[in-house]
């Protein structure tokens, strides 16, 4: 697209404690994003845990009980679906069978009532930003599902739309396509100024196209943070066990700072390491695999943490290699380590993991998460190095 | 391999059963003697030349076709119509636009035509071609029913979505979307509703009188004062007509086919 064109940003979506409730079990608990114009932001969880029925309701296909939507200051939910000005890429592509490439592209520009050249440059420019420009004339049935993403693509973007909506655009595509098409979709919407909302389950997508995530959990926003913060500051044990690997230690903090029945686990310093507060007694301690070690036992540097176990399992995943490590308790800990590196230790065989004290992040526990089972937090409380 | 045989020989068996009558009339037409024998006496065209130059046959053809049409016409609008309202309604309203469609194979079809006299009898709808045409639509409806709520169980609800989300509001995604989707399941149920109506005799002896007869209507009152080979002729006619619907059906369906699967879910 040409470059005046392409200054057509998005606008800015405020969502304020939306609620949608099925029965008596809320799908979207007062859920609260500010989405700033141009912002790529993606609702990130496992499946139930209401990210598309957020995007639905953002779509206009369902009704939030309570809440509001504005776009641009503006309230949405009031509109009816199709004056929203809205894009959207489904998983399954949901192009139009009966209509040819072209005829699908156009589909937005003839509802809004534009025909002519107009609408055929339109139509061309959209293509060709998706790297279809000879594929007017086809037949959807004609085309690769990677093709038809690529038209539905050009489908979502070809009327300008205020947002983007994007529903597991990438899921039913394979490996390489996705990669692909991530990074298409990534520069697309920066060089058209898009707002940008998608959903995903998959958090290596979130990471890689979001500018910030919004991650969800039963119905409840449990962080809204850029890729950055959500992988080393997470706010509890629910955001750092799904975004990225982790190794998680609960327990409870002591009066003195130190930790309480973490598996076995001797931490150095004794106090947790991590200026952040703490919102209750109890805390869990996580540590990414990558920067743990793994050694002999009792070779560990005096300095960094540790705790002792046997190897239970070696898998190579690519160019790095996961040792997993089971310790006294039963609890399997994860060490990521280089494949190019050589192999020195083979399962069954006792080994200490280490690692640097900065590397200990701790977070509070997630209420009815797994390891919380003490009521609300009484106190706050720092935990300091 | 023997249960093989046996389900062959039981298939020719029901073919026999099936087609050899057709094959036998239609053959008896192009007799060239004047009574309807097996095998016919002679060739010739005279029987068939004979009904194509009767005004008596010619106008129950006509009026058998215009039927058929238009009972076709008013099945796929009926039944498009109620297949869409079973499929998008809820819980009992869904049962209804169902239970309704489905009614006319139900009902005995004497029963019905006995209620279809006495009602359109006073609606001055008795001894035309409107009257049978509504008769024979609503017992064509659930062809066309059966077809288009089965396309709609398979067609992907996103795709619906995605007309409106960007920018079609629901009627305008019924007409751009929705209905052309539709077209080949309602076009094959309005053709197997044609064909129901071609050859429906109980209803249209009810609906008919001395003046408006269909082809079924005369034929019958033909046998009944003795077969003449013009019977064998029409009766040729009838399954020309017939035999070329079901061939339009036929080429129709890896259409739709082709359709259904492509814009179902994955």
């Amino acid at each position: 697209m040409s470059p005046a064109d392409s200054r057509a940003p998005g606008a800015a979506l405020d969502i304020r404690s939306i609620t949608k409730r099925y029965g008596d079990t809320p799908a979207v608990d007062a859920v609260s994003l500010d989405i700033r114009a141009g912002e790529f932001v993606t609702l990130l969880g496992a499946s139930g845990s209401g990210k598309t029925t957020l995007l639905r309701i953002i779509a206009g296909f369902a009704d939030a009980d309570e809440g509001s939507l504005l776009v641009d200051g503006q309230e949405l939910r009031s509109v009816p679906v199709h004056r929203r000005d809205i894009g959207m890429v489904f998983q399954n592509y949901a192009l139009f069978p009966h209509l040819n490439v072209e005829q699908n592209v156009a589909y937005p520009l003839r509802m809004r009532g534009m025909r002519g050249p107009e609408r055929r440059r339109r139509v061309a420019e959209a293509l060709e930003a998706v790297h279809l420009p000879t594929f007017g004339r086809r037949r959807i049935t004609e085309l690769s599902g990677g093709q038809q993403q690529r038209v539905a693509l050009a489908r979502a973007i070809v009327s300008r739309p205020r947002l983007l909506l994007m529903d597991e655009p990438l899921g039913a595509l394979d490996r390489n396509l996705r990669d692909a098409l991530q990074l298409e979709i990534s520069r697309l919407s920066r060089e058209l100024g898009l707002t940008v909302v998608n959903v995903t389950h998959d958090q290596e997508e979130a990471l890689t196209m979001s500018d910030r995530i919004a991650l969800l959990d039963r119905g409840r926003l449990v962080q809204f943070a850029t890729p950055d913060d959500l992988y080393h500051r997470p706010v509890d044990d629910t955001a750092a066990a799904f975004v990225g690997e982790s190794n998680l230690f609960r327990g409870s903090v002591r009066d003195d700072g130190t930790l309480d029945g973490a598996d076995g686990v001797v931490f150095s310093p004794p106090s947790l390491v991590d200026g952040s507060a703490v919102g209750s007694g109890r805390v869990a301690v996580m540590v990414r695999p990558s920067l743990v070690r793994i050694t002999a036992v009792g070779s560990a540097p005096e300095a960094h943490s540790r705790v002792d176990g046997h190897v239970s399992g070696i898998v190579y995943a690519g160019d790095s290699r996961k040792i997993i490590v089971t310790t006294a308790s039963g609890t399997e800990l994860i060490a990521r380590e280089d494949a190019a590196r050589p192999l020195d230790v083979s399962v069954e065989q006792p080994v200490t993991l280490h690692w640097d004290a900065r590397s200990s992040i701790v977070t509070r526990l997630a209420a009815g998460s797994a390891g919380a089972t003490a009521p609300a937090p009484e106190t706050r409380r720092t935990v300091r190095a | 391999m023997n249960a093989g045989v046996s389900v062959r020989v039981v298939g020719i068996l029901i073919a026999i059963l099936l087609i050899v009558p057709t094959i036998v009339i239609c053959a008896t037409a192009f007799t060239s003697g004047s009574s309807v024998t097996f095998p016919p006496q002679g060739f010739s065209l005279r029987w068939i030349d004979d009904v194509l130059g009767d005004r008596r046959w010619m106008r129950a053809f006509g009026n058998s076709f215009s039927v058929g049409l238009l009972a076709a016409l008013f099945a796929m609008i009926a039944g498009a119509a109620l297949a869409l309202g079973a499929a998008r309604a809820r819980g009992a309203v869904a049962s209804v636009f169902t239970a309704v469609s489905v009614l006319p194979m139900i009902v005995p079809l004497v029963v019905g035509a006995i209620g279809f006299y006495l009602v359109y009898a006073r609606l001055g709808l008795t001894g035309n071609v409107l009257g049978l045409a509504i008769a024979h639509g609503v017992l064509g409806l659930p062809y066309v029913f059966v077809n288009v709520l089965a396309l709609l169980r398979t067609l992907d609800p996103r795709i619906e979505e995605a007309a409106r989300v960007h920018g079609a509001g629901q009627l305008t995604t019924l007409v751009t979307i929705t209905l052309p989707l539709l077209a080949p399941a309602t076009v094959i149920g309005g053709l197997l509703a044609f064909i129901s109506s071609w050859d429906e005799v109980v209803v249209a002896t009810f609906l008919s009188d001395a003046r408006f007869q269909t082809l079924p209507v005369l034929m019958y009152g033909q046998i009944r004062s003795g077969v003449e080979p013009s019977v064998s002729a029409v009766a040729l006619v009838v399954t020309v007509v017939t035999f070329a619907v079901v061939l339009v059906v036929f080429s129709v369906g890896p259409i739709r086919a082709r359709l259904a699967r492509r814009s179902s879910r994955p």
